[in-house]
């Protein structure tokens, strides 16, 4: 969809985020549909606050929502993740090529879902340690334990270097 | 390249198709629509039953109003939570001290998981919003008030100020209108009143890794500007005894099952599975949003629902051998699963087993998982509690015994009153809730006409009058547990009777067993947000109606 000039800031505010918290939204929930459920939730419920918002804290405001929104959703979604992460990411029968990038991408949304936040809003968003613990309503030692198992789990399939 | 780097471009590769689109634009527009509420609150949709329904309601009102002393609507002063004697305000973790003659209590509201902190000047009511509105009311010129509210899942970029203590300057007051923009809005707050508002992190340890860090948005409100030095210095003093501990969840009667899950000790859901968990003897290694259980050198997370019925959509994904390969009776109930959890439905509930959370953890085996079902299905679950509503409310009564008299059931938040009317006290009973303390003490004798007059925008106040006998030729729908907005006839403005321009109706007229049952709800507001109609909609499932 191209940019629309718009006037009105919700529509300015989809143009601009709907796609990048749509994408954030897909790596947590491992679905299509899930995600846009959870983005769209998300859109509606900021729609009344908007124009309150500052243009330059709305992004975090949106990713506070959506991730708000998927810890909500958390209970659904692990119990659904088999049949999504399949449908999404999988396809990978044999052993994993370590430069396969897809593998590894699949490998990611494997994780359990409280390790694959860490790592999606590590590596994917690029925030601080600090900023997913508040975005996950853990500590900070949480976050580096999770991000750390992931890691080592990969990292037996992954990392050629090692 | 590093593997932290190859996961960073692999994610963002296989992303970076996605786009937004024209479709996702208008299921939002859809969302906002729904969620407007068109069809059920309308302006001036008044219908037959409900011209009928307000010549009824006028006819038991009007003469109790009359009955009444008019005028009675200036504000009352209410309870305090804590005597000037009391020097210490306590709730979840967080305590603030009282100078001599200061006020404070800490309160519960639905809608939000943790307690908020009113401290002031001045005797204060019950919290009935966050935005303190009554409380505010009371504010007199001398007089501050201090009200803390906490807000989980924020963010550090959202937040002004880190650490404690937290300490105000005249600056903070010079602007009235300084609240930060993110943060809902304080609206109203008078011209010559001083606001000033700071969002703070707190970390509640020198551990911070692992406990996580608190988040308070702090509004100071002064009676009258310009604020003084002094008056400032008495303030920052309160605020310098604010302490945070770690986050300690407290019952409060209130089941926040949505928003906290099993740490809530109010619901059911999460006490019954330790129990379940402990008659199995696993350890619960981490009892946050999810329980993380041990056993035997298995670890996994577990959750459990009260569910009557698996929802059709998951049901289907549990037949499907696809998805999960496996299933083994035990007991009564069939266990379904795959590589990555279990799953089985023991009376009204529903349990959850999933993969996680160490990179080394298992699931059950399937020998260590047989002693579990069993246990779900030998621990009794107490009675069904509706999510947000008390528990102690929440005993239903025996299917042979009656409700003799009109009244709601005591719920946090609410106040009740039941009365009679009509020429023998004993003809007619009715029955009154508030969400607002009642504004004059006749209204917990009569009709509540002064509360009604003086709802504020979040006020809520019913009134139903006990069911008799209608021979009238209007034709009524039969009365639907349970009872909600949705049977009844809602305006805005400008009807018959309206007590204030601020303040909407809903009329429910329904027949039960031959009899008429009259019930009103009256809003601060003309057209009432989906949470207040959520509110009215509980308290409506609490009245207890006598069987005709």
């Amino acid at each position: 969809m191209g940019s629309v000039e718009t006037a009105d800031p919700l529509r300015a505010a989809f143009e601009e985020h709907y796609a990048l918290l749509l994408r954030l939204s897909i790596l947590l929930s491992g679905g299509r549909e899930a995600a846009e459920d959870i983005v769209q939730e998300a859109f509606v419920r900021v729609a009344h606050r908007i124009e309150d918002v500052p243009a330059e804290r709305l992004r975090a405001y949106l990713r506070q929502v959506v991730v708000n929104l998927w810890r909500n959703q958390l209970r659904r979604l692990v119990r659904e993740r088999g049949a999504r992460a399949r449908s999404l990411f999988d396809g990978q029968t044999d052993a994993p090529d370590p430069a396969d990038s897809t593998a590894l991408r699949a490998a990611v949304m494997k994780l359990p879902a409280q390790q694959r936040a860490c790592v999606v809003l590590r590596y994917y968003e690029d925030l601080p340690e600090r900023e997913v613990a508040a975005l996950l309503n853990c500590s900070i030692g949480t976050v580096k334990s999770h991000t750390s198992r992931a890691l080592a789990r990969l990292k037996k399939e992954f990392d050629d270097e090692a | 390249m590093r593997l932290e780097t190859r996961i960073q471009d692999a994610l963002r590769e296989g992303v970076a198709d996605v786009a937004s689109s024209d479709e996702a634009w208008r299921s939002i527009q859809d969302l906002l629509q729904q969620n407007g509420r068109a069809s059920r609150w309308r302006g001036r949709g008044v219908s037959a039953a409900a011209i009928a329904a307000v010549f009824l309601a006028a006819l038991i009102a009007i003469p109790l109003w009359l009955l009444l002393p008019l005028g009675e609507d200036s504000p009352r002063r209410g309870r305090s939570g804590t005597d000037p004697g009391e020097t210490v305000v306590e709730a979840e973790g967080v305590s603030i001290a009282l100078p001599a003659g200061w006020h404070g209590r800490a309160d519960s509201l639905r809608g939000y998981t943790r307690r908020i902190i009113q401290v002031a000047t001045f005797p204060l009511s019950p919290l009935t919003d966050v935005g303190a509105v009554e409380a505010r009311e009371q504010i007199g010129s001398g007089d501050v008030l201090i009200v803390l509210a906490e807000y989980i899942h924020a963010s550090d970029d959202l937040a002004e100020s880190s650490g404690l203590p937290v300490v105000l300057g005249l600056k903070d007051f010079e602007n009235v209108t300084h609240v930060p923009k993110w943060l809902p809005s304080l609206a109203d707050v008078p011209e010559e009143h001083g606001l000033a508002r700071r969002f703070f992190r707190v970390s509640p340890t020198s551990d911070p890794d692992h406990v996580p860090a608190r988040y308070f948005d702090l509004r100071v409100e002064f009676g009258s500007l310009p604020v003084s030095q002094a008056t400032l210095d008495r303030v920052n003093g309160v605020l310098g005894s604010l302490s945070v501990g770690e986050w300690v969840p407290e019952s409060d009667g209130i089941c926040r099952w949505h928003e906290i899950g099993m740490l809530d000790p109010d619901c059911p859901q999460g006490n019954w599975l330790r129990e379940v968990l402990a008659v199995a003897d696993f350890k619960i290694t981490d009892d946050g949003g999810t329980f993380v259980a041990r056993s035997e050198g298995s670890e996994f997370f577990i959750w459990a629902e009260e569910l009557n019925e698996v929802p059709e959509a998951h049901r289907s994904l549990l037949e499907d051998r696809g998805v999960f390969p496996n299933r083994e009776s035990v007991g009564s109930v069939t266990v379904f699963g795959n590589a990555q959890s279990w799953e089985w439905s023991p009376d009204r509930m529903h349990v959850y087993i999933g993969q996680g959370p160490s990179g080394d953890s298992t699931l059950p085996t399937l020998e260590q998982l047989v002693p579990l079902v069993h246990a779900s299905l030998d621990v009794n679950y107490p009675p069904t509690v509706e999510e947000g509503q008390d528990v102690t409310v929440a005993e239903p009564a025996e299917s042979s015994e009656q409700t003799s008299s009109l009244g709601f059931a005591a719920a946090g938040g609410w106040y009740t009153s039941a009365s009679s009317i009509g020429a023998r006290p004993d003809e007619l009973s009715v029955a009154w809730a508030a969400n607002v303390p009642f504004v004059s003490a006749s209204d917990t004798s009569g009709f509540p006409t002064a509360t009604v007059r003086a709802l504020p925008p979040d006020g809520i106040v019913i009134t139903a009058v006990e069911p008799r006998a209608y021979s009238g030729s209007e034709k009524f729908s039969q009365l639907q547990q349970p009872l909600a907005l949705s049977q009844g006839t809602c305006t805005s403005t400008n009807y018959e009777g309206q007590p204030s321009d601020n303040v909407s109706r809903c009329l429910i007229d329904v027949m039960m067993k031959g009899e008429l049952l009259n019930v009103a709800v009256w809003f601060g507001v003309n057209n009432p947000s989906e949470d207040k109609i959520d509110a009215a909609n509980q308290e409506l499932e609490r009245l207890e109606i006598p069987t005709p």
